[in-house]
């Protein structure tokens, strides 16, 4: 990084050997609104709170669900200006993935990618490891997939996990819920009802996102209209 | 004299059914003087992926450490063998990325796709890929290549035939070619395996 | 213009160089060396730009020494051929050196090898080989003379001597040989690898007839 006095890392061992940097940036996640993802046989869902600071902002502007590629979506949890920064990353490497092979990058590659971008500003002089964990789901050649990037830069695939505040209550509920054989429908039904299950307030098709990558490896965001012919089925 | 033929050599390969061959001619020279006459310019990439490299030799070995440790990385990192379609992109890129300072060297390549069906594939110096479903050449005669093999190959052959054929057309284009020749090599790809293959050809 | 040859044998490699150092037709010593010594068992001969040569291989030979110090190593002849290919092919994108090169060794496990390694970087293994004008008689000569049941050092030394026309002859047991005006280097599991000179090669021959079948 930066050659100034202050490009020494911020991220030091404590004397009992943990990086309270990175604590504090789980912290920030923890803060962060509840995002999930489940993998199901046929495709992954992802979905996420919009928790607005004031109502008199327009909330459909706002994307917490994103795409990294046609066949790759991306959900984070902690802060937004952070997740943006790797967005580009990750979108970069995958599109210079494919300048070289010609061949849509594989999501594990990706992921690999993206978690060691987070593990560098673990360690790097003049910066500070990111405040967001990330979900990232795809769908390639492999099947589907789901992985949990930490700001540590450590990574593990799921069968559905949630990040953010309620993400304790949220495991608990996916468990009980999860099945090996689930469809997607199944799985876009659970989560939103994992979403509902901690949400302060009413859940509208305005106040959450759900993304989905299918077997026909597209991702695709869902339009607040079929967000809420879903939720109408969940009801 | 163009650097391309400062050494001389040749490549071509052919495809048959479910197979495909690629060979090679051995000789090293600096422009009419012959060098050594055991040089090899097809490289396995893979168990069922060869490249073979015509042009300046210094280049071909450049070339050749430079993908081996390419997909070294590459399988490794991905933890899987790669695709030849990927390999030729690849390849294409890595010699486009010095489209103003090229390698002086034209690649050849040849595998069998997961499917088993033959890939095949030949490329300028710049990268520019050329992906034929029956036949490619290079090398210091790829004019005469081009004739002969026109006139031998068939569709479907099996993996004798394809030797046979893919030995004639090599064999009988590098005698009108005075700087590539001392003996041919001719690798047979099929999903059971690969067979070398050592021709006699003119020794002088 | 340089002459540089090399001969492989069954535990040995031989290189014999000339020792005129000319520029166009002025001649400007006769005891130029122009095959180093890597180390114990690796010989380095040289064909080329002068200035180049001498720049490239002194480059060469002083890094294959850091290496070895550094990691207490001895490089084989394949990595050092492989070494030295590596930093021509970069230098000839930038600063090409004009430096033609042989490069001869003795590997405990390997045994004798011997590489041709020119100034655009092909290096390539060879049995035999020559540069500079030597190689336009040497090469087709060798070709039919070279055997691998040249086995011994001494037929190597015949066959070099016996085939090679040049200025100073010598009688040895009753057949004519003749001696290659240089230097001769041996390399060799028993011995160093600086050799024999000429009033000591004599002591190495043997009729031609030895390896003549």
């Amino acid at each position: 990084m930066g050659e100034s006095d202050y490009s020494f890392s911020l991220t030091t061992f404590s004397p009992s050997g943990k990086l309270v940097q990175i604590e504090y940036a789980l912290n920030a996640v923890a803060a962060g609104a509840t995002s999930l993802g489940i993998k199901a046989k046929n495709g992954i869902v992802l979905a996420t709170e919009k928790r607005l600071p004031s109502p008199l902002m327009d909330e459909s502007t706002i994307d917490k669900v994103t795409s990294i590629t046609g066949n790759i979506g991306m959900v984070y949890a902690g802060m937004g200006p952070d997740s943006r920064v790797l967005l580009k990353k990750a979108r970069n490497y995958a599109q210079s993935y494919y300048r070289v092979y010609k061949e849509s990058i594989p999501v594990s590659q990706l992921v690999r990618q993206v978690a060691s971008v987070m593990q560098e500003f673990t360690q790097s002089g003049g910066v500070r490891p990111f405040g967001v964990s990330l979900l990232v789901a795809g769908f390639d050649e492999e099947g589907p997939h789901l992985y949990q990037v930490d700001p540590s830069g450590s990574y593990f695939a799921w069968k559905a996990s949630a990040i953010g505040k309620n993400m304790v209550n949220g495991k608990t509920f996916l468990e009980k819920r999860y099945s090996d054989d689930m469809e997607l429908e199944d799985a876009i039904h659970t989560a939103l009802l994992t979403i509902k299950e901690g949400f302060e307030g009413q859940v509208t098709e305005n106040n959450i996102e759900v993304g989905i990558v299918s077997d026909d490896l597209k991702f695709k965001k869902l339009t607040p209209a079929e967000v809420k012919d879903y939720l109408s089925e969940v009801e | 004299m163009s650097i391309l033929e400062y050494n001389g050599g040749c490549v071509v390969a052919m495809a048959g059914k479910n197979c495909v061959a690629i060979a090679s001619d051995k000789r090293l020279g600096v422009q009419l003087s012959t060098i050594a006459m055991d040089c090899n310019r097809v490289f396995r990439m893979t168990d069922s992926l060869y490249l073979g490299l015509t042009g300046l030799h210094s280049d071909v070995t450049t070339l050749h450490n430079l993908f081996n440790y390419k997909l070294n990385l590459y399988a490794m990192r991905e933890g899987r063998v790669i695709k030849p379609t990927t390999f030729a992109s690849l390849v294409s890129s890595t010699l486009y990325e010095k489209r103003f300072g090229p390698y002086f060297a034209e690649p050849v390549i040849a595998g069998l796709q997961p499917d088993g069906t033959p890939f095949l594939c030949a490329m300028d110096l710049l990268g520019a890929m050329a992906v034929a479903d029956d036949f490619v050449v290079s090398g210091t005669c790829a004019e005469s290549l081009f004739g002969t093999c026109e006139t031998f190959y068939r569709k479907d052959m099996n993996p004798d035939e394809l030797f046979e054929t893919l030995g004639q057309s090599l064999m009988a284009a590098l005698d009108r070619d005075c700087i590539s020749g001392w003996g041919v090599d001719v690798q047979i790809i099929t999903k059971e395996g690969v067979t070398t293959k050592s021709l006699k050809a003119r020794m002088d | 213009m340089d002459s540089l040859i090399a001969i492989s044998g069954r535990d040995f490699v031989l290189m014999a160089s000339d020792v005129t150092s000319a520029r166009s037709i002025v001649v400007m010593k006769e005891d130029m060396d122009k095959i180093m010594e890597l180390d114990e068992h690796k010989l380095l001969g040289f064909a080329g730009e002068p200035g180049d040569c001498t720049a490239f291989t002194e480059y060469i030979q002083k890094n294959v020494h850091l290496f070895a110090l550094r990691s207490g190593i001895t490089l084989d002849t394949h990595a050092v051929g492989n070494f030295t290919r590596n930093e021509l092919a970069v230098a000839l994108r930038k600063r090409p050196y004009n430096a033609n090169m042989l490069l001869a060794g003795y590997d405990e496990h390997v045994g004798p090898s011997l590489y041709y390694l020119d100034y655009l970087a092909t290096l390539h293994k060879m049995d035999f080989s020559a540069l500079g004008y030597a190689s336009f008689f040497v090469l087709s000569t060798l070709d039919r003379h070279w055997k691998k049941k040249c086995v011994v050092l001494a037929c190597g030394i015949s066959t070099l001597l016996s085939r090679f026309p040049a200025v100073t002859t010598q009688h040895s047991e009753g057949s004519s040989v003749i001696v290659f005006p240089g230097q001769f280097l041996t390399l060799c599991p028993c011995r160093s690898s600086r050799g024999c000179c000429p009033p000591c090669v004599s002591s190495f021959l043997v009729p031609v007839s030895w390896c003549a079948a």
